[in-house]
């Protein structure tokens, strides 16, 4: 299934400077998935935003499907076409 | 929340065009001449907020920020002037913030949000509009909030991107529902034009507005992510940590 990928600000630079990306995923792929998939792809300045030393999904990273905000801890099964959206926190001021 | 005040002839006069707005009117514009909003920073992001809620006719705006000015700031940080160079932040931007509004109460604190200062800044004022750039200056911010039952307009800006956000302790998630932990990749010096800065300004202005005046659709449990680079906005729906360390207990 195909998944579309949106960055925001520092999650942008990290992933090469592409704002969108579309990334191809087995039947079934959680969020989780998608990060595992996205770390790999994108090398380690990605993977610093979204994974944690431990390996686990970075807590100050806010992940969207759609327009909602999901859980990391239960992370949902993505669908096909779904757009999800990923947020490194901002603090310019 | 602060007691409404009642206007003088000069206040009608001055606001008269805001208040036709539908839902605000005059009721609304005693309500913001009886609140207090704490700005801190006051840079590219906190300076056309205060001066939009001192136009506005909120009636107490307490400045915190630090340091003096530098010709950096001249980009965006819309309070300081050239002939400022050198000389407190804070002065400057009081002494535009007067030259707008003279009729308001306007305290300049030279000093950045720290744990000796939070709870006593927090706690003069109604409202705390978040313009800081460093996360433990907002997630102290937050906390104070959340301790003491007050109100967060969040407002951030990276390079092109920015997000506004509003916390109502009880009702919203919180910041550290949001984010738990300073995320590792924030640099103090960031990419920034005013124009965006700005624009997370004003839309910040007008949720504090809102909230004070309690007229409109805050951004609740809602969060504008603006990209500016594209003219994309997007209303994200937020979710609340129910481990929240900050503000779980008000959710018992």
């Amino acid at each position: 299934m195909q998944i579309e990928v949106e960055y925001v600000a520092q999650m942008r630079s990290a992933a090469g400077g592409a704002t969108r990306e579309t990334v191809t995923l087995a039947q079934g792929a959680t969020v989780r998935d998608l990060v595992a998939h996205l770390a790999n792809r994108h090398g380690d300045t990605l993977a610093a935003l979204l994974l944690a030393e431990d390996g686990r999904p970075r807590s100050s990273t806010l992940v969207f499907v759609g327009e909602e905000q999901v859980d990391w801890e239960c992370p949902p099964e993505l669908s096909d076409s779904a757009k999800v959206t990923f947020l490194a926190p901002l603090a310019g001021g | 929340m602060g007691t409404p005040r009642p206007l003088t002839p000069e206040d009608r006069a001055r606001y008269e065009w805001q208040m036709w707005t539908p839902g605000f009117g005059e009721a609304g514009q005693e309500k913001l001449k009886g609140a207090s909003v704490l700005i801190s920073r006051c840079g590219g992001l906190g300076s056309p907020a205060a001066y939009e809620l001192a136009a506005a006719g909120v009636g107490r705006l307490v400045i915190a920020h630090a340091g003096n000015v530098k010709p950096s700031d001249l980009n965006r940080q819309l309070l300081m002037t050239h002939d400022w160079l050198g000389k407190p932040r804070v002065e400057s931007a009081v002494r535009r913030l007067r030259e707008l509004n003279p009729t308001l109460e306007i305290e300049g604190v030279p000093e950045n949000i720290n744990e000796s200062n939070a709870a006593e800044l927090v706690g003069r004022v109604d409202l705390v509009l978040d313009a800081a750039p460093l996360f433990e200056e907002r997630l102290l911010m937050n906390r104070e909030v959340v301790a003491q039952g007050k109100i967060l307009v969040e407002c951030a800006m990276y390079d092109m991107d920015a997000n506004v956000t509003t916390v109502i302790p009880g009702r919203t998630p919180c910041l550290a529902c949001l984010f738990p932990e300073k995320p590792p990749a924030w640099k103090r010096q960031f990419p920034v034009f005013g124009g965006v800065s700005g624009t997370a300004a004003c839309i910040g202005a007008i949720e504090a507005i809102k909230v004070l005046a309690d007229f409109g659709q805050p951004l609740l449990g809602e969060m504008l992510l603006m990209d500016l680079r594209h003219m994309t906005f997007r209303k994200m729906k937020v979710r609340r940590d129910p481990n929240c360390p900050v503000c779980r207990r008000l959710w018992d």
